[in-house]
């Protein structure tokens, strides 16, 4: 069963993702805050993490960096979910090495085929 | 060994030698005796006795005598061996205590060639080995202090072994702290961690690294870059080097690119050029605002070409590059200029930038079109350019007709000169026969032969040059075939539109018609009537001056002397008079040719203002007095009024008995004077009189040839008349010039300034006589801070003597410390013969409309940002809800936060209206007496239940005198609920709120305070700024923009907001309002 870290400040957006992906049976662990984010995914080793951008503490382009930083997650899928819709701003996430880069106002269903099709990419269920 | 062995075998032998076989001898000897002695003693007799004595005692002293001399040869024996194998030993020995004791060891000698000669090379190839060792040890040593980068040795517990002074000196620590530290000693937690695996995985032949934060022992916490290698020794790791680096500049500059690239977005797309990034076919993927503006559409999609053109049309069909094309070909940058016909049938001139964006190969993948509108630009310029024409074409014209006395040559050059410079398609020159019924066609241009013959001969009265012959009125018009006034006139349909057809007038009648036409339409302007006018007259003037001189040919045919030299005088005086430089000097010059030519004393030209007036010095021949001298009063007689009242030549003599007219002391000695009017059509200029000192009548000729000359003079005077008026109005033009908002210098092509208006000497800090004097390199180091702009300025000054266009945006650095963003265009201007005569450059101040634009963009881009999130909420859940996603209690939590983010969106696009209505002008300022009373009252009942609810108490006083205050009730109203709202919200319960009203010096002032939260410095600082909500806000509703817009309406009564809070204390919020709005 695969395991997604999802870290955003607004709670009702971990809810969302939280409900939608648990009934597609997969392992979902969420963040509130980003201080500790990289501690959060090196402890859990998730097999892809979503992000918001703007979060108060540390930003999600930041963790993404980190995180692509390190050798062994690499390869590991990074959702970047977020209020900023500007082209360059976009750009900018997939230049930091996110894997897909979702705009809010997003539909759940399609941010849970998303997800899967990432995980399938990563030869995993 | 063998050598050795020997010598020390060599050594015991001599020994045993020495001491024991003389010592055998001796006891050989001895015991002889006694054993002699002991054979003879049977019984042992007392002789025998005291033999033995005897004996036994001489073996004790020989036995004495024996071990010393035994002793003392033994022991030089043995000083002799012992000696060759002491002093290679001590040599060596003296050489380890040297070594012990850190000197410098010298080369010790070699004194055996036995194993000691050995051990002793052996040691000086050692001590050598050390020497070079300990060298290159030190200069290691010098490598690491040497390195910027702080270092870190550390043994295999991760211990510190030492540090280079980099380190030290960066964090602050001092040696003597290093050794017994730990590598993790500096770290926090999370870097510890980052960094054990870092020496986990480090090796000789990689280097990882990994960012944390080091503790210094001056700075706190340093962000640095942290990596360490690994060295082996047989495979078996024996210490690790760590080098650390400041990674705070590397952040710095991180941010510091972010933030760059973050206001280069905001300047793109709010520059005032539009701007398109399309792809190889013309695909526009990229717009600015600017470029949907102009297009008054979303444009991205679309073709490029679509924006400009009709619909399918490319520019090359209009016969301009395409810049696209133009930089796919040769992968450079691309400038042009661009003329579109709009549907509205305006045309449009817009400067294209392109510049290619290209791939990793060098292949152009996308290109970045900027375009700017220089409609109004290329208008004025070529305003300008029109009036520097003309006054070209009446200098010409002037030229050509002083120049030559052959009507061929004149009329057709006149006539090409005047259609070039007024841009006429052709033109022509109608005669009046000798009976003044018809026109004859005379000389054209720009008709075919067929249509000039069909009309050679235009009765007076009829067709559009019979018309203007008849009326002696000029005729122009701008397209013929629309105007009622060319009804019925043949020339409406022969094809061109704009026509001028002008009389051409001699002293006595019209001498015929000029006409110009082009087969586009054109307006002419009253300056073009005008300066056509003079045109003609001069061409009337010429024509009376040909035919007279055609005249005197046929008089003077009998006297082909004088006639040469009459004709060389003209030619010459003609010629003085066609050149422009200085009326009063060619006018002299000429003078005195005449007088010569005349052979008269005294000659001089009056001018002639006004009756009112009298009559002006305009010229004498040399040592008279300065021009410009008022000769006679209005009143006086003299002969030049006589003439010039009527109109022809009048001969006085005896000038000296008739005293009417020797009023001048200068004429008194005179006895003969001929004066000549001097005309231009029916308009008096002056009078040329010619004085002798005898009695002297004019034959026929000369009176001829003195009229001529006159002709002359008023053709030169004209046109200096003509050359000052055009000055006037050059003069006009550069008060324009002055008024407007963009400045403007014009700069020789030598680099030298010729002017600058009132706006580019406030831009570039000079004064305007100061800067007229100054090179452009010097005007430009006053204002421009950036040497490559300084450059990139003079680059385009010398691109625009090319012949090229240039735009480049810069930053004037004002006197008062300002910058000022701004556009410098630089422009070549030419003159008629298309050389370049000067360089324009014409500086836009951009400050103002970058600063509304980037106002307005932050705005919008907040206000989309900030609804994505609500609207995440709606949805989202909603989606999820219809799916069945959701079930059982959660559904009334996902169905109250919808509802909750609904009612923010709905809050935040109502903030959003208020505020869109106040930015959107103050018009809708409603003013009346302000009841703050029953404001109080209404805000108290509003409030009432949340109060209730938080257990939060309210209070407000509002101060008597506070009536009478005019202003917005409603909006007042409206801040006062923001500011009370925000209070209670931002307020646990059983906290006190209150509002006070009163009167300061005048001011109103009112006061919300609370005991609430409060805020800390860090949030105070970003308070009104639309869109923020401070850090504690996430447990509420708001939109961040309720204090915006509550310093919106304070300002709009020309008040002010102010808040101070403290963490946990409360905050207050103060609004100040003047009495009276300023």
């Amino acid at each position: 069963m695969s395991k997604i870290v999802v870290i955003d400040d607004e709670p009702f957006i971990l809810m969302i993702i939280e409900d939608k992906l648990q009934r597609a049976g997969l392992t979902v662990i969420t963040s509130r805050t980003s201080v500790d984010a990289m501690e959060l995914i090196e402890l859990e080793s998730p097999d892809l993490v979503i992000l918001d951008w703007m979060m108060p503490e540390v930003s999600g382009i930041e963790i993404c960096r980190k995180i692509k930083a390190q050798e062994r997650f690499k390869d590991l899928p990074v959702f970047m979910l977020t209020a900023k819709a500007q082209e360059e701003e976009e750009k900018m996430g997939y230049q930091s090495g996110v894997t897909r880069y979702i705009t809010k106002p997003f539909s759940p269903k399609t941010l849970l085929k998303e997800v899967q099709q990432a995980l399938a990419a990563q030869g995993k269920k | 060994m063998v050598r050795i062995t020997y010598k020390i075998l060599m050594m015991l032998l001599s020994f045993f030698l020495v001491i024991f076989i003389p010592f055998a001898l001796l006891l050989y000897y001895d015991t002889g005796k006694l054993m002699d002695g002991m054979d003879q003693l049977q019984p042992l007799t007392p002789e025998q006795l005291v033999l033995y004595t005897q004996a036994i005692k001489g073996l004790d002293d020989n036995m004495i005598f024996m071990a010393f001399y035994m002793f003392v040869v033994a022991f030089v024996l043995a000083l002799f061996y012992a000696r060759s194998l002491m002093e290679p030993v001590m040599a060596l020995l003296r050489g380890a205590e040297a070594f012990k004791s850190g000197q410098r060891v010298p080369r010790l000698d070699v004194l055996s060639n036995d194993e000691l000669g050995n051990v002793v090379r052996a040691f000086n190839a050692m001590s050598e080995r050390i020497a070079t060792m300990e060298q290159d040890l030190s200069r290691k040593n010098q490598y690491l202090s040497a390195m910027l980068d702080p270092m870190m040795v550390l043994d295999t517990d991760n211990m510190v072994v030492d540090v280079n002074p980099a380190f030290l000196g960066l964090f602050g620590y001092a040696q003597q702290e290093m050794p017994g530290a730990m590598l993790f000693d500096f770290l926090d937690e999370a870097g510890e961690r980052a960094v054990r695996r870092l020496v986990h995985d480090a090796s000789p032949l990689t280097q990882s690294s990994a960012e944390v934060s080091f503790i210094s022992k001056t700075q706190g916490l340093v962000p640095v870059r942290l990596s360490i290698s690994a060295v082996k020794e047989q495979g078996e790791t024996v210490a690790r080097i760590v080098t650390v680096r400041d990674y705070r500049a590397e952040k710095a500059l991180r941010a510091a690119l972010q933030e760059e690239k973050e206001s280069a977005e905001i300047v793109m797309e709010n520059m005032v050029d539009q701007l398109l990034v399309v792809d190889r076919n013309g695909k526009v993927l990229r717009a600015n605002r600017a470029a949907n503006l102009a297009a008054g559409r979303e444009v991205k999609g679309e073709s490029c070409h679509m924006l400009l053109h009709a619909p399918g049309d490319a520019c090359e069909a209009e016969g301009m590059d395409c810049p696209i094309n133009q930089v796919q070909r040769t992968g450079l940058s691309f400038r042009t200029v661009h003329e579109h016909l709009l549907p509205n049938g305006q045309c449009q001139h817009h400067e294209v930038i392109a510049f290619p964006i290209k791939g990793p190969a060098d292949e152009v993948k996308n290109i970045v079109l900027t375009l700017r509108d220089t409609t109004e630009h290329v208008r004025s310029v070529g305003q300008m350019h029109q009036k520097a024409r003309e006054l070209q074409a009446v200098n010409e014209v002037a030229r050509l007709l002083g120049h030559s006395l052959k009507s061929d040559e004149i009329f057709n050059v006149v006539l090409a000169s005047v259609i070039e410079n007024f841009e006429m398609d052709g033109g022509g020159v109608f005669f009046m026969d000798e009976y003044g019924k018809s026109l004859m066609f005379r000389y054209q241009r720009g008709l075919s032969e067929e249509y000039f013959r069909s009309i050679e001969r235009v009765p007076v009265g009829q067709d559009l040059p019979g018309r203007v012959a008849h009326s002696g009125e000029a005729f122009f018009t701008s397209d013929i075939t629309r105007d009622p006034r060319a009804e019925g006139f043949p020339m409406m349909h022969a094809g061109p539109k704009s026509f001028a057809c002008l009389p051409i007038r001699g002293k006595e009648k019209l001498l015929g018609v000029f006409m110009l036409f082009s087969f586009k339409t054109r307006n002419f302007s009253e300056e073009d009537g005008r300066v056509l006018g003079s045109i003609c007259e001069m061409i009337g003037m010429s024509l009376e001056n040909i035919l007279l001189y055609e005249r005197l040919r046929e008089l003077y045919d009998t006297n082909r002397a004088r006639r040469t030299e009459d004709l060389q005088n003209m030619f010459e005086l003609s010629s003085q008079l066609a050149s422009l430089a200085d009326l009063q000097r060619v006018l002299e010059a000429s003078l005195g040719l005449l007088r010569k030519s005349m052979r008269a004393d005294f000659i001089w030209i009056m001018r002639h203002e006004d009756a009112a007036k009298g009559l002006f010095l305009e010229a004498a021949t040399a040592g008279e007095p300065a021009p410009d001298v008022a000769i006679y009063g209005p009143s006086v007689p003299s002969v030049e009024r006589l003439a010039i009242e009527e109109r022809r030549m009048v001969t006085v003599f005896p000038l000296t008995t008739d005293m009417r007219y020797a009023k001048d002391s200068r004429i008194t000695k005179f006895q003969t004077c001929h004066s000549i009017p001097v005309l231009v059509g029916d308009r008096v200029l002056g009078a040329l009189s010619i004085y002798y000192l005898i009695r002297k009548e004019l034959r026929e000729e000369e009176a001829h040839f003195l009229q001529t000359a006159a002709s002359l003079f008023a053709v030169a005077m004209e046109r200096t008349r003509l050359h000052e008026s055009a000055a006037v109005q050059r003069g006009m033009a550069e008060t324009v010039l002055r008024g407007i908002t963009d400045g403007v210098i014009t700069v020789l092509p030598d680099g030298s300034l010729e002017d600058m208006n009132v706006a580019a000497s406030t831009m570039l800090g000079v004064q305007m006589q100061e800067g007229v004097s100054l090179p452009l390199d010097a005007l430009l180091l006053r204002a421009i801070k950036e040497s490559e702009t300084r450059l990139r300025i003079q680059g385009a000054f010398e691109d625009a003597l090319k012949g090229n266009r240039q735009a480049i945006d810069l930053n004037l650095w004002m006197t008062d410390g300002r910058h000022l963003p701004a556009v410098v265009h630089c422009t070549p201007v030419l003159d008629k013969k298309g050389q370049i005569a000067a360089v324009v450059f014409v500086i836009r101040d951009l400050s103002r409309e970058i600063e509304i634009n980037s106002l307005k963009a932050d705005f919008l881009r907040g206000v989309s940002h900030e609804f994505r999130t609500p609207l995440t909420a709606l949805i989202g859940m909603t989606e999820m809800l219809i799916e069945g996603d959701v079930q059982g209690p959660r559904v009334q939590e996902y169905l109250s936060t919808i509802l909750y983010e609904a009612e923010h969106l709905s809050d935040m696009v109502s903030d959003v209206l208020d505020l869109a209505k106040i930015d959107r002008g103050k018009e809708v300022y409603l003013e009346s007496d302000v009841d703050f009373a029953a404001i109080a009252r209404k805000l108290h009942d509003n409030l009432e239940p949340e109060l209730l609810k938080k257990k939060i108490s309210f209070d407000y006083a509002v101060a008597p005198d506070a009536k009478g205050f005019r202003g917005d009730g409603e909006r007042l109203k409206l801040m006062l609920g923001n500011l009370l709202d925000n209070a209670v919200t931002y307020s646990d319960a059983g906290a006190a709120v209150s509002l006070t009203v009163k009167r300061e010096g005048g001011d109103l002032v009112l006061q919300v305070i609370d005991k609430g939260w409060g805020m800390s410095e860090e949030d105070l600082e970003h308070v009104g700024e639309r869109f923020f909500r401070g850090k504690d806000t996430a447990k509420t509703h708001g939109t961040g923009l309720g204090l915006s817009l509550c310093t919106e309406i304070a300002q709009m009564h020309g008040g002010s907001l102010k808040v101070t809070s403290r963490k946990a204390l409360g905050t207050t919020v103060t609004v100040t309002l003047p009495a009276r709005r300023h």
